[in-house]
């Protein structure tokens, strides 16, 4: 089995390995291992049995002496069968119940080897013992051979006429059993040698494995043998330290006693000084002086003069008092009055130059600031100007549409034949487009610039990258395309896609733009594709233009025309925005009514798209919102918070 | 029922120097404890520094004495060697210059080196099925594959969580990378990125290695980026709570807790196709971007983030979504139920 063979590989490199380092190691591993990881051997892997099972060898059956014991009845072949040693044990157990004693299997031995007894008179005799009837056992066949025994031991010439016409008569049929026996014991050779030969093989397999566990073994022992080493040799160096521990101990001590004894002579040396003063005897005096020696005397035992040391340190403290004197103080002194010319010079340096500088500079920003205020005001009389101007042009332009209106109703009321309905739509279509350059002069006011609008739009690139489709085959189809940013942002990242749009002036701006576009109602163009040909379906500002049926058709062509997996992204105003939901929304005529973002949300889900999604956009900038308090955080996020969001959905 | 006694076998580095997997051992050890497992982490050495130094280490590992626990769980190369009969192994990786990271090491081997190398696979594989090993967890799927690829050895993930969990979601407003300052981590992508890069957004990396002088020269024209340092976990939490997005592009890493800790703290991971773990747990356009190894890519990607904080923060949010499910209960649940199962496996098959 393969994994076997590599298991064993394991076992082998290892081995190699082991032996590699030891070789390389050579003397260095004699030491005691640092790691005892290295050497110790893994208790955790005993080591596995020689042989996969014990051999057993055939044996003769023999009757265990239990079962002789239970038995009691026996023939007295039961017995004759066996020989000696094994006939006595066997005889005992079953005649007497109990293992022969030590001095009667010596006895009983002896006799059997001298011939002086046979088997079967031994039998007898331990059955008509005094023990053997008392046990009773019944040994059939018995009795009667042994009395003629009896009989023949007690006339041994008839005994020996008798036995010798005995054997004439049986020697066919001993020499027959004799037969029989040579070939059963042929048999056994046989059979022994057979046994010698398992044994040898057995043996020479188990040889090897028994020398390595021996080596095993042995390496064992040179670890121990050297850890041993190792820990006596520690034990050493641990004595030898405790001595030095010792010796410093001592030392202590002799320094406590010095330290004693200096204090004991300062007091000494007072007491002699007051004893002087006060004149005291000459016989005191010697006295003390006798003990101030005596204590000199002890002190220079200990081969230490206490002066000394106190002397250094006075020379010490009086050196250091003179460093902390003399050095510092001046050093100190020194820095101050740099530190106060400096600053005198840093005074006088800004008193005459610098003022008159700063003053200077004053004076040239009021004039700037003067220039630019009258600046200022030719500007705003300048942009007075343009506003009226621009109102006039208004008020010309709407001038024109309300005649242009008439001009056609006249038109249509002087046509000689009555228009055909095609033509009354197409006027009809005309009339709805009469706004459309309005709407976009709308937009570039309010909506905000191209780059603007991009970068806002740049949010929906990853989810509609995410969607793993072939754009080629399956474009985006962004409804109400307007100016068509997104359509430009789509073509840089290279995935096709189409516009839709009412607004003929936008659709001729984008066409400018060599954007792929197409004039039509965003319901009605729906309902001309195909199933299941759209990759991602796109309306930025469109469903707050819309009815709720409309809007409930458009969610259903949507839902039919893109591809499974396809995306939907609807974005508009955000009505929890209170300035968007009081004002900002109401800032274009043609939107009807705000939506809610749950609303959104529910409706596209209702309508068969999954795991809808909210993404609130373009709050205002961070400079708008008031701070300090929580109730400052609150107003701020309900007038500045997302003023746009996008519910984006997925279709299955 | 009693867990009985465990024994995690980590691999201390002879360098001394730590890293994600010093954290594994911890949350590891954590983990089995609070299952109730009395558990104790042996930590041996394991030098690398030549072959002789790799040979003895798996010695060292292999003549491990552990008889004295009930189940014993390895981790990183090459304490999978230990010799016990409930071994089951939570493998962070093997040797990987022996493995993927060969050919970028030794670009024209000798025949000795392809002979070590052989050595090191047919150890590895010997010793990671049964029955010296019960069974093989590992770290994420780019050890799983590499796993597979080499050594023909299938193996269960099991996503550990942080072992420090105290990531939270701040501001969007430099891009942080945090890590050891390695050649095998690619700052110098990042760096090299920024050149491309048109926003004015700060890059701040953090962590020391053997290639900061580089790294620092590199960036030395650039006031952008600075460097921190070696930075405490206080810190650590602070710079990716106001990270606007984590660029983190490894090459071929085995796991890279950056990208979890990015994303515990709603970031979004900015990572390269051949980063490996991170590459398959970041998913392009969703909760992060998972672009060519490439600087102006990246660059890009930077710029888009920068443009877009919402999309940022909706990135950020998927990405601490997505990793919602990891938790250390199920490791050490999966750990010891395959030790006591093996345990009974092991009798029934002596």
């Amino acid at each position: 089995m393969k994994p076997r063979t590599r298991y064993d590989r394991v076992d082998q490199i290892m081995d190699r390995i082991r032996e590699e380092i030891a070789s390389r190691k050579g003397v260095e591993s004699q030491h005691p291992p640092t790691d005892p990881a290295r050497t110790r051997p893994s208790r955790s892997q005993p080591f596995p049995p020689i042989l996969p099972e014990p051999v057993r060898l055939p044996r003769r059956p023999t009757i265990s002496p239990a079962a002789l014991v239970e038995a009691s009845e026996f023939h007295v072949n039961d017995f004759l069968g066996f020989a000696d040693a094994e006939f006595l044990t066997q005889a005992f157990h079953g005649v007497l119940r109990r293992p022969p004693r030590p001095d009667e299997s010596a006895q009983y031995l002896d006799a059997f080897r001298t011939t002086k007894l046979t088997h079967l008179e031994a039998l007898g005799r331990l059955r008509y013992s005094e023990e053997g009837k008392s046990q009773g056992v019944r040994i059939a066949g018995l009795w009667s051979r042994f009395q003629l025994h009896r009989f023949y031991r007690n006339f041994p010439v008839l005994s020996y006429t008798v036995k010798w016409f005995q054997c004439v008569l049986r020697l066919p049929s001993k020499l027959d059993a004799l037969r029989a026996d040579d070939s059963r014991l042929r048999n056994r050779l046989i059979q022994l040698d057979e046994l010698s030969r398992v044994a040898e093989t057995t043996l020479n397999a188990v040889i090897p494995e028994i020398d390595r566990r021996f080596h095993h073994l042995e390496n064992l022992l040179h670890a121990i043998d050297d850890r041993f080493n190792a820990t006596e040799f520690h034990l050493d160096s641990l004595e030898s330290e405790k001595a030095d521990f010792d010796s410093v101990d001592f030392l202590y001590t002799q320094i406590l006693e010095v330290h004693d004894f200096s204090q004991r002579l300062a007091r000494l040396h007072s007491q002699v000084a007051d004893l002087e003063n006060k004149g005291l005897k000459a016989q005191a005096y010697d006295e003390i002086r006798s003990e101030i020696t005596a204590l000199q005397q002890a002190l220079a035992d200990h081969g230490l003069d206490h002066r000394q040391p106190i002397e250094e340190i006075r020379a010490r403290t009086a050196e250091l008092e003179a460093t902390v004197a003399s050095q510092d103080l001046d050093n100190l002194k020194q820095r101050l009055e740099e530190t106060s010319s400096l600053v005198a010079g840093l005074k006088e340096n800004l008193s005459t130059h610098d003022l008159e500088q700063l003053q200077q500079r004053v004076v040239q920003s009021e004039a700037q600031l003067a220039h630019g205020q009258s600046l200022v005001q030719e500007i705003q009389q300048q942009l007075q100007n343009l506003t009226f101007e621009t109102h006039d042009h208004k008020r010309n332009i709407v001038d024109q549409q309300r005649r242009l209106a008439l001009l056609l109703e006249e038109a249509r009321k002087r046509l000689p034949k009555p228009i055909a309905t095609d033509q009354i739509e197409s006027m009809a279509r005309e009339r709805d487009h009469l706004l459309d350059a309005q709407y976009v002069a709308f937009e570039d006011r309010f909506r905000g610039t191209r780059e603007d609008i991009k970068r806002r739009q740049e949010v929906y690139l990853p989810y509609v990258g995410s969607i793993k489709t072939e754009f080629k085959k399956y474009p985006v189809i962004d409804l109400g395309c307007g100016r068509g940013e997104w359509l430009e942002l789509l073509a840089k990242t290279g995935i096709r896609a189409r516009g839709v749009d009412i607004n003929k002036v936008m659709v001729r701006q984008c066409l400018d733009l060599e954007l792929d576009v197409e004039e039509s109602d965003c319901v009605e163009f729906l309902k001309q594709q195909k199933k299941e040909s759209l990759g991602a379906l796109t309306a930025f500002h469109v469903v707050e233009h819309i009815g709720h049926d409309i809007l409930i058709t458009l969610l259903d062509e949507a839902l039919r025309v893109l591809r499974p997996g396809g995306i939907l992204i609807l974005e508009t105003p955000n009505p929890a925005n209170l300035l968007v939901a009081s004002c900002n929304f109401y800032i274009d005529p043609t939107h009807r009514n705000p939506i809610h973002s749950a609303t959104l949300r529910f409706l596209i889900e209702a309508r068969g798209f999954c795991n809808p999604e909210i993404l609130e956009l373009h709050p205002f900038d961070k400079s708008y919102r008031l701070v300090g308090s929580p109730l400052a955080e609150r107003i701020s996020d309900l007038l500045y918070g997302p003023q746009d969001y996008a519910v984006i959905g997925y279709k299955v | 029922m009693s867990k009985g006694r465990i024994a995690i076998v980590a691999v201390r580095s002879a360098t001394g120097e730590t890293g994600g997997a010093e954290r594994l051992y911890q949350g590891l050890e954590t983990a089995l404890k609070d299952a109730g497992a009395e558990t104790d982490l042996i930590a041996i050495e394991s030098n690398e520094a030549d072959f002789e130094a790799v040979k003895e280490s798996y010695l060292r590992f292999y003549d491990l004495d552990l008889s004295r626990y009930d189940g014993v769980i390895s981790t990183k190369a090459p304490s999978y060697m230990v010799r016990h009969p409930n071994h089951v192994c939570f493998l962070v990786h093997t040797m990987r210059v022996f493995y993927d990271l060969f050919e970028q090491e030794f670009p024209e081997p000798q025949d000795e080196t392809l002979e070590q190398r052989k050595l090191i696979h047919e150890l590895d594989t010997g010793s990671l099925i049964p029955p010296r090993t019960k069974k093989v967890f590992c770290i994420g799927y780019e050890v799983r594959n590499r796993l597979l690829e080499y050594n023909g050895i299938d193996s269960e993930v099991l996503q550990m969580d942080l072992a420090f969990d105290e990531f939270r979601a701040g501001d969007f407003r430099y891009l942080f990378l945090p890590g050891r300052l390695h050649r095998w981590k690619r700052v110098d992508l990042v760096i090299e990125a920024m050149k491309y890069v048109k926003s004015p957004i700060a890059l701040k990396i953090a962590g020391i290695g053997e290639q900061e002088n580089e790294f620092r020269e590199l960036a030395a024209h650039d006031n952008r980026i600075s460097f921190l340092g070696r930075i405490s976990d206080q810190e650590l939490v602070d710079c990716y709570a106001d990270s606007l997005a984590v660029p983190f592009v490894p090459i071929r890493e085995d796991l890279g807790f950056v990208t979890f800790e990015a994303f515990r703290s709603s970031k979004p991971v900015i990572t390269c196709s051949d980063s490996g773990e991170p590459a398959h747990i970041v998913q392009d356009g969703v909760n992060g971007f998972v672009c060519p190894p490439n600087p102006q890519c990246i660059a890009e990607k930077i710029d888009f983030l920068y443009r877009n904080p919402t999309v940022a923060k909706t990135m950020g949010r998927n990405g601490c979504q997505s990793i919602e499910h990891l938790c250390w209960t199920g490791v050490s649940d999966k750990l010891l139920k395959a030790l006591i199962l093996g345990d009974d496996d092991g009798k029934r098959g002596q």
